[in-house]
């Protein structure tokens, strides 16, 4: 065990460091990855463990940011309050969500959530007077006071910073979570709903209490984005984002705490080098997500799995 | 002592009636067979206890409580636990993890409290450690070997896999255990350390109803034996009683 | 505002819009039947049968009609094409998988229509676009109407050869029990094929027709698909019938809320409503029940 915590400290150490050594542009992708880990760790628990496909993930990424927006832009409110209350509000969107949509299983759930991403997309496109239709929202930077030093102005390597102390905490959360009963009772939901059921577990508050966790995550993913990138618009919550959130778990693999940061990694990576491509950067991107669905399912942890011969997922 | 008692249950499927007026009674800590030919009712009624499908009038007693209708996990917190006709287990979960999950319904786990760091980590570590008691107790108790713990249910023979899906069923404290057909594809020697199984929960206070078409074998074993035909309960009585049934044998034993 | 006119005119023009979403579902519907996979690429079929058709029509000066049903051939050999080098390795795997390498494929292939057809505008060009007929006091765009007649005709064609060949029986076998099919000695790659064939044939004629009426663009496959998908599964899987019922509902409520609301919002409150239904109801009106 010492190992694995040897591992992890110089993991934490790393990013640590990082700033200090990389260009600025690349601090600013890693960041950018970091709410994209945060989100994609909230779909892993959903359809990795629970074995629930989402479609419309991005769709609930947008509500989080579209309600911070709102709140720090029409009401004054801090940043700090704003995406707390964002990712509350995101999750309790989901809880009442769940009621209805988690009725449905299978495929069946899948095409719900396609079709509900593309609701709320439409409505992001089109409820102009309060999303700013197709121009969407531009949104002011956090303001931090700190006790002693006074007024922090919240640049790069702060967000950084805060990112990524976010993402050890979510993941850390996450761990605890998985090792728990409810992380148990959570994969006995994916393996056999009905032989769950008839063994004890409440199903319905178990499903229910997973979406509304992946909700909270997804609004907190999108609260953060809008703040970092000043500005909220539609196309960041199209069906596009949700096919690229599952495509970050499954290249990750799913099911395993660790495939979120490979997912996001290779695919930000990936994002980079076929600007190279121009035009055939979607095409070829296209491709992959066939080529990965095809021969490389279990994703790269799935990969190591086969060379450590150990199990890395549940 | 009556443990479980319905009164007057009818289900019909589609106008077919596969249960018709059945009222019957499971006694504490006896061994109960359910026989009858294909098509009798017989998982019916396991499915009807259970919550698997809801009876159109009657009632379902347990307790004091009708259970009928109830939510499929609160009737497992009531002390019922099943299998199924057809093996069902986590085939791709360690045993450890199949039984941990029948426990799931003795513990105490609301998602504030495993959000609560410390008292989570505290108590995380004693329910650990009495988890992994527990499931070892339950391991012996069925007759699995200690070292399969860790190991996929799915490499396991059908002997053993029946054992992890009695261990799970047991994990969750019952007082009644309802076996459908737990002896299928079973050799002669396999059968009699099942039956054995079952004879030493019931000796653990727990009473068990079973299903089986293993005549000789539930005849051997049960302590009262029910009789069941398109849905109705023809006969209720001692194994020795059933046998000398001239109407059980023009139904069924076919003598 | 809703004279019994004008709401007559709106369900019209609504069964209209739905005869289109019906040819797209219908390929759908029966690739799912027999192959038992949700297609995601399918849109891109479509795009890409119009396309094929727009070079043949525009480019090439052939007539319409013509460059339809070669548009219709050639979509279907891409469709086809797809099925044997994307769809049929994750034979056997959850539907998930499946609708994950749909998108991918659907992606891959509009990007690449970005990069063909480029931002211009396209049309193919069509004589009945311009006209309109009249009848019982309303009005309809012949195109439209045209669009309609080749939706009902393939429709019966489908049915007939369902109902009376060979070939339609053992499909219907295969729908039913692929399993005992293969048993019994069909040869459900062949069938595999030919569905996929007919739903790529499909996908182009409404996607050929529709261009006329509007234009061709890369992206013009994406919201059809995805209507047509919750047509299909409103309808009850597999069930052409169904699919036929869903298709015109979700055509007349679309234009009724196009009218009554905003014309904005009619996508929107269209599928809120298949959803709420698609909740109540998940199999479909005349889906099976699990």
């Amino acid at each position: 065990m010492t190992r694995g915590k040897l591992v992890i400290g110089a993991v934490l150490l790393a990013y640590a460091v990082i700033p200090a050594f990389a260009p600025e542009n690349i601090v600013h992708l890693m960041t950018i990855t970091g709410i994209w880990i945060i989100i994609a760790s909230g779909l892993n628990l959903l359809t990795g463990y629970m074995g629930y496909v989402s479609f419309g993930h991005a769709g609930f990424v947008g509500i989080g940011a579209y309600t911070s927006a709102l709140l720090t832009l029409k009401f004054g409110v801090s940043f700090w309050t704003a995406a707390l209350a964002a990712s509350l509000f995101t999750a309790l969107f989901g809880l009442l969500l769940g009621v209805a949509i988690l009725r449905l299983s299978g495929i069946y759930f899948s095409i719900g959530t396609l079709i509900l991403g593309e609701i709320l997309y439409s409505i992001y496109y089109n409820w102009s007077p309060v999303t700013g239709g197709f121009m969407g929202l531009n949104v002011p930077p956090p303001e931090l006071s700190l006790p002693l030093m006074g007024g922090v102005s919240f640049e790069l390597l702060q967000w950084y910073y805060f990112i990524y102390l976010l993402v050890f905490l979510v993941v850390g959360g996450l761990k605890l979570l998985i090792d728990s009963h409810f992380g148990k009772e959570i994969i006995a939901i994916r393996e056999n709903e009905s032989l769950s059921q008839s063994l004890g577990v409440n199903i319905n508050q178990r499903k229910s209490q997973c979406l509304a966790i992946s909700c909270f995550l997804a609004g907190m993913g999108g609260a953060l984005f809008g703040a970092f990138m000043g500005h909220v618009d539609p196309d960041s919550f199209s069906i596009a984002g949700s096919t690229e959130f599952i495509t970050i778990i499954i290249i990750g693999g799913l099911a395993s705490l660790m495939g979120p940061f490979f997912g996001a990694y290779v695919l930000i990576t990936l994002s980079l080098y076929l600007e190279v491509l121009g035009k055939w950067r979607m095409v070829v991107y296209g491709l992959i997500i066939v080529f990965v669905m095809i021969y490389a399912r279990g994703g790269i942890v799935g990969f190591l799995e086969t060379i450590f011969k150990r199990e890395f997922r549940k | 002592m009556s443990l479980l008692k319905t009164t007057g249950i009818c289900k019909s499927f589609g106008g077919l009636a596969a249960i018709s007026n059945l009222s019957m009674e499971v006694h504490e800590q006896e061994i109960l067979a359910l026989i009858g030919p294909n098509g009798a009712g017989k998982t019916t009624l396991l499915n009807l206890i259970t919550n698997f499908t809801t009876p159109d009038s009657g009632s379902i007693i347990l307790a004091g409580q009708d259970i009928a209708g109830l939510a499929r996990h609160k009737i497992v917190k009531l002390g019922i636990a099943r299998t199924f006709q057809s093996l069902t287990v986590f085939e791709n979960l360690s045993v450890s993890d199949n039984i941990t999950i029948g426990h799931s319904s003795q513990v105490e786990s609301s998602l504030l409290d495993m959000l609560n760091i410390v008292a989570y980590l505290r108590g995380k570590k004693e329910h650990r450690h009495g988890l992994r008691e527990k499931i070892a107790e339950v391991m012996a108790f069925v007759g699995l070997d200690a070292g399969l713990a860790k190991e996929p249910v799915h490499v396991l023979a059908m002997i053993d896999k029946k054992r992890v899906a009695i261990a799970s069923a047991l994990a969750s404290g019952p007082s009644l255990l309802l076996l459908d057909e737990p002896l299928a594809g079973l050799n002669q020697s396999e059968a009699q350390e099942l039956l054995g199984l079952i004879r030493k929960a019931k000796g653990a206070g727990i009473a068990v109803l079973l299903i089986d078409h293993n005549l000789e074998a539930v005849m051997s074993i049960a302590e009262r034996v029910l009789v069941l035909n398109f849905g109705e309960l023809i006969k209720t009585g001692t194994p020795e009683e059933i046998i000398r049934s001239k109407r059980v044998s023009e139904v069924y034993l076919g003598k | 505002m809703f004279t019994f006119e004008i709401i007559s005119q709106q369900v019209l023009n609504g069964l209209l819009t739905g005869a289109s979403y019906i040819l797209i579902a219908l390929g759908l519907t029966l690739i799912f039947g027999i192959y038992r996979m949700i297609n995601m690429a399918h849109g891109a079929v479509y795009m890409w049968g119009a396309y094929f058709c727009h070079v043949l029509a525009d480019s090439i000066g052939m007539n319409t009609y013509l460059a339809m049903a070669i548009a219709m051939v050639l979509a279907g050999l891409l469709s086809v094409g797809i099925e044997r080098t994307v769809f049929r390795p994750l034979k056997g795997c959850p539907d998930w998988v499946a609708l994950v390498a749909g998108l991918g494929l659907y992606y891959a292939l509009e990007n690449f229509g970005w990069i063909v057809l480029g931002p211009r505008e396209l049309h193919i060009h069509a004589l009945a676009t311009q006209e309109v007929v009249r009848f019982w006091g309303l009005y309809a765009n012949l195109q439209k109407v045209i669009l309609a007649g080749v939706c009902l005709a393939t429709l019966i064609g489908t049915m007939l050869v369902l109902k009376k060949t060979d070939m339609g029986r053992a499909m219907r076998a295969a729908s039913a029990d692929p399993e005992a099919a293969r048993l019994v000695g069909i040869n459900t790659e062949r069938m595999s094929m030919l569905v996929f064939f007919l739903g790529g044939a499909f996908a182009a004629a409404a996607g050929s027709l529709v261009g006329s009426l509007t234009s061709v663009a890369p992206g013009m496959g994406f919201r059809p698909m995805i209507i047509a998908f919750v047509i299909v599964v409103f309808g009850g899987m597999g069930s052409i019938m169904g699919t036929v019922v869903a298709g015109l509902l979700v055509g007349v409520l679309q234009n009724i809320l196009a009218y009554a609301v905003t014309p904005k919002f009619a996508y929107c409150f269209t599928m809120l409503s298949l959803l709420t239904i698609f909740i109540i109801r998940p199999t479909g009106i005349f889906g099976e029940d699990k």
